[in-house]
C-alpha cells in the first residue's frame, strides 16, 4: 500500500492536509487504511464524530471498490482525501466492474434504499449517503469509476476546530 | 490480516438454551466469516437465546450489520432471540440510518437483557 502526502502547508486556519493512497484489491487492506483516514480527520481537529464517520465512509467506498469495482487480484483502488478548515473531500477510483455493477452503484447513490432484512449485503452505499453531504460517480472513459464524497463539518464539531485553532495558537 | 475481533461465550444462568458472547473489537468484512460461523454454530448447536455484549465492540460497518441482521433471523426462525446490549453511539448510528433499530432487540445493558430472556420462559 502505498501512501504519499500530495500536499501540506503549516498548520492554522488555512491549513490543509491532502493524501493519496494506493492499495491492491485485497479487503485486508482497508482497516489501517480506513484508521489512517479517520486519524488524519483527528489531527485536522475534527470532532470524533466525524472521525467515525469517515472511517465508515472510507470502508463502505473502497470495500464496494474492492469486491465490485475489480476486475482481478491485480487490481488496485486509489483513494484520496483532503482535509480543509471544514470539510473533507474523499474520493475512491477503482478500475471498474461489469456494466450491472455500475448500474447497482448508480441506483444505490442517487437512490438510496436499505435491502430487506434479510440481505446480509447493500446496505454500504445507504450509509455512505446518509453520513456524507454530497456524493456523485464519474466514469472514465476506459470503464474507471471514481466516486466523490464531501462532508462537512456537523454543528457540534465546530468547538473542536475552534479548540484545535486555539491550540495551534499558543504553540 | 484480520482486523481484531474477539467473541467471548459464556453459558447464561438460569437460561437453558442461553449464551452471552461478548463482542471486542471492531466487526467488518475482514473477519465477518469468521464472527458468522462461530455465532451460526452456537444457534445450530440449540443455543437460540443469544445476548450479545457490545460495550467492547468499537465499530461495525454495513457487512457486520448484515449478519447481526441474520442471527436476529436466524435465532428467531428457531422460536430464539438475539439481543444486544451496550451498543456505543457510534455503532448506534449506523444501526439506526439503516432502520435496523427497529428489527434488532436492543438494551441499555447486559442485565436488562437477560432479564427479558427470564420473563419469556
Amino acid at each position: 500500500m502505498d501512501s504519499q502526502p500530495q500536499s501540506s502547508s503549516p498548520a492554522g486556519a488555512n491549513s490543509h492536509a491532502a493524501y493519496s493512497v494506493n492499495l491492491p484489491s485485497d479487503l485486508e487492506y482497508i482497516p489501517p487504511l480506513r484508521q489512517f483516514v479517520a486519524e488524519i480527520a483527528r489531527v485536522e481537529g475534527f470532532s470524533k464524530k466525524f472521525c467515525f464517520r469517515t472511517e465508515i465512509i472510507v470502508d463502505e467506498l473502497v470495500t464496494n471498490g474492492i469486491l465490485h469495482g475489480s476486475q482481478d487480484v491485480h487490481s488496485s483502488v486509489t483513494v484520496s482525501a483532503k482535509f480543509e478548515a471544514g470539510s473533507m473531500n474523499l474520493s475512491v477510483q477503482d478500475q471498474g466492474g461489469t456494466r450491472l455493477n455500475l448500474e447497482n452503484l448508480k441506483r444505490a447513490v442517487y437512490s438510496p434504499k436499505p435491502p430487506s432484512s434479510d440481505k446480509k449485503k447493500g446496505r454500504g452505499l445507504v450509509i455512505v449517503q446518509m453520513l456524507s453531504s454530497e456524493v456523485k460517480i464519474d466514469v472514465g472513459e476506459s470503464g474507471q469509476t471514481q466516486v466523490h464524497v464531501v462532508k462537512t463539518k456537523d454543528p457540534d464539531e465546530t468547538q473542536a476546530q475552534r479548540e484545535k485553532l486555539l491550540y495551534e495558537s499558543d504553540l | 490480516m484480520d482486523t481484531q475481533i474477539e467473541l467471548q461465550i459464556s453459558d447464561l444462568d438460569n437460561v437453558p438454551h442461553g449464551k452471552l458472547i461478548k463482542f471486542m473489537g471492531d466487526l467488518d468484512a475482514t473477519n465477518v466469516e469468521s464472527t458468522l460461523d462461530q455465532v451460526t454454530k452456537l444457534i445450530k448447536e440449540g443455543f437460540v437465546l443469544i445476548v450479545a455484549d457490545f460495550r467492547n465492540l468499537r465499530y461495525v460497518n454495513s457487512t457486520g450489520l448484515g449478519i447481526l441482521l441474520h442471527f436476529s433471523k436466524t435465532a428467531k426462525e428457531k422460536s430464539g432471540c438475539f439481543k444486544i446490549a451496550n451498543v456505543n453511539d457510534n455503532v448506534y448510528e449506523i444501526i439506526e440510518i439503516i432502520g435496523a433499530n427497529t428489527l434488532l432487540d436492543i438494551y441499555d445493558n447486559v442485565e436488562e437483557a437477560i432479564a427479558s430472556l427470564q420473563t419469556r420462559r
